[in-house]
């Protein structure tokens, strides 16, 4: 288990450097579009840019956990169930530091964003539970009916682009912090259905997950 | 210690890729494992490092359940035949990424003797394995193969794709390693007769069954070439178990596979000669229709 840990802890960091990587572009586009740029409000701007981040790369990193990460740990002769317990330490790894990187910055930079930002983590909590589960049922899905996936993929991909369209209006009218902190506005009460659809995907993500990994066969 | 598989049964889309094999691997013996394209091989390998479920059937390992067992599978390795094509996840992946996650894995990786291979098969880790030949990827299975110092040690076609002066260094690595270890090794191969003098036994694997599984040179030397006039062969092969016959005209030339206390009727008009490994496994499952 203590490999087993090694791995997925690394993994973590490898992952969480891609995820910055993307704030940091996200970060770059703000800075040449918005004019007469707050630093502080900049700042706290910043956590939901990494759970942006955050979101879209457990979509695609999960994907690829279980594609190619766990056939190629059990042709390593680890056992399914660490495989699966790996898989879930580094879930909860990715999600907490993320969280905890959000909640450091708006602690440090206090007023209003940071406040709405610090009631929010119950929503962004569920948002980065429920797409983690999505990437990783993906990933699974991936391994066992490939077209299935590569069409949610699609799916995914072109919702992802329409995001990123968006955003990039946004910041061609130079309101990217006004629409950004719009849309932090909506995060801060926790609705119901998202709070069960987090619950209800990792559910799903596990059973599903441990359902498909005790017939899995090695293909590398 | 040993590794023993019982009545192992594996059915894809209801055909039997195995059938009831039963196998009891010794410690520190090279096994040969031979077969036709789809005996069953990579299955049988895949099932024995638990790396596939089997339909039926169970393998232990000192008594032990090898699948979910961490302290079995520690030590087993199944150094897989690496498909990096474009549509694998591996393509992407750094040689030196792949050899890092197995040193993670395997509790007696032998780093020295790592770098030791790396520099000998001037293997270039920083290549991602999507860009490495057939035979560089093969040099990393048997990079992880001898490296992971696993007691049991399964390589599935180890040398495919590697040029003749890779193929001689590797079963001299292999001989080294076995006579300093005393590890285990099942190979499997379709290059017989270069690996014949490696194998201590061998196990040939037909359409999901083992056909035979003995101590190599025996299993040469219980098998004679018989060729002749056609009625001479037959006379002199006559109650004996023949296989692949071949006819030229009136010639006819017959493989026998001979029990212990058998003999060829040399009193008639035929040449017996001693076959290699190759052309005893082609006698076997070359032709079935040949057996008589």
């Amino acid at each position: 288990m203590k490999r087993n840990l090694k791995f997925w802890t690394r993994y973590t960091w490898e992952s969480m450097a891609v995820d910055l990587s993307f704030m940091a572009v996200l970060a770059v586009v703000t800075l040449f579009s918005a004019e007469g740029l707050d630093l502080g409000m900049f700042a706290s701007i910043m956590p939901y840019y990494l759970c942006i981040a955050a979101t879209f790369g457990m979509l695609i990193i999960n994907t690829g956990s279980q594609s190619l990460y766990v056939p190629l740990l059990l042709s390593m002769g680890e056992t399914r169930r660490n495989v699966l317990l790996g898989f879930h330490y580094y879930r909860t790894l990715i999600i907490s530091v993320t969280l905890a990187l959000c909640a450091l910055i708006w602690l440090l930079i206090p007023g209003e964003v940071s406040s709405a930002g610090l009631r929010s983590i119950p929503t962004i909590l569920c948002v980065l539970v429920a797409s983690s589960s999505m990437g990783s049922i993906l990933g699974t899905l991936f391994t066992k009916w490939k077209w299935l996936a590569t069409v949610i993929i699609i799916i995914l991909c072109g919702g992802a682009g329409g995001a990123v369209g968006f955003m990039g209006v946004a910041a061609s009218d130079s309101r990217v912090i006004t629409e950004t902190l719009e849309m932090a506005a909506h995060l801060e009460a926790l609705p119901w259905w998202l709070a069960l659809t987090a619950v209800a995907a990792l559910a799903l993500d596990v059973a599903f997950q441990w359902m498909l990994l005790r017939r899995q066969e090695v293909k590398l | 210690m040993s590794l023993h598989c019982e009545n192992i049964v594996k059915t894809y889309s209801g055909k039997d890729v195995l059938d009831k094999v039963t196998l009891d691997i010794q410690t520190g013996k090279i096994y040969g494992l031979i077969g036709r394209n789809g005996a069953g091989k990579t299955t049988l390998l895949s099932i024995l490092a638990a790396q596939n479920p089997a339909s039926s059937g169970s393998v232990t390992l000192d008594g032990q359940r090898v699948w979910e067992n961490r302290k079995s599978l520690e030590k087993i390795c199944f150094s897989r035949e690496l498909n990096a094509n474009a549509e694998s996840g591996l393509a992407a992946m750094k040689a030196k990424e792949y050899l890092r996650i197995a040193a993670t894995y395997y509790e007696g990786w032998d780093k020295p003797l790592e770098e030791r291979l790396v520099k000998l098969f001037d293997l270039n880790v920083k290549k991602k394995l999507g860009k490495l030949s057939k035979g560089m990827l093969s040099m990393v299975t048997i990079i992880v193969a001898l490296c992971s110092k696993a007691a049991y040690t399964f390589l599935d076609e180890p040398v495919a794709g590697l040029d003749v002066v890779a193929r001689e260094q590797f079963y001299k690595l292999l001989l080294e390693e076995y006579s300093s270890s005393g590890r285990t090794f099942i190979i499997s191969t379709h290059i017989i007769e270069e690996a014949a003098d490696v194998l201590e036994d061998v196990i040939i694997l037909h359409e999901g069954r083992v056909l035979i599984e003995t101590d190599t040179q025996a299993f040469v030397d219980s098998a004679v070439h018989v060729s002749g006039k056609a009625e001479e062969v037959d006379a002199a092969v006559s109650g004996l178990e023949v296989h692949h016959p071949e006819t030229v005209g009136r010639s006819k030339g017959v493989t026998v596979f001979l029990k212990p206390g058998q003999k060829v009727n040399e009193s008639r008009d035929v040449s017996v000669q001693p076959v290699s490994l190759q052309r005893a496994f082609v006698a076997l499952c070359g032709e079935e229709e040949g057996k008589s």
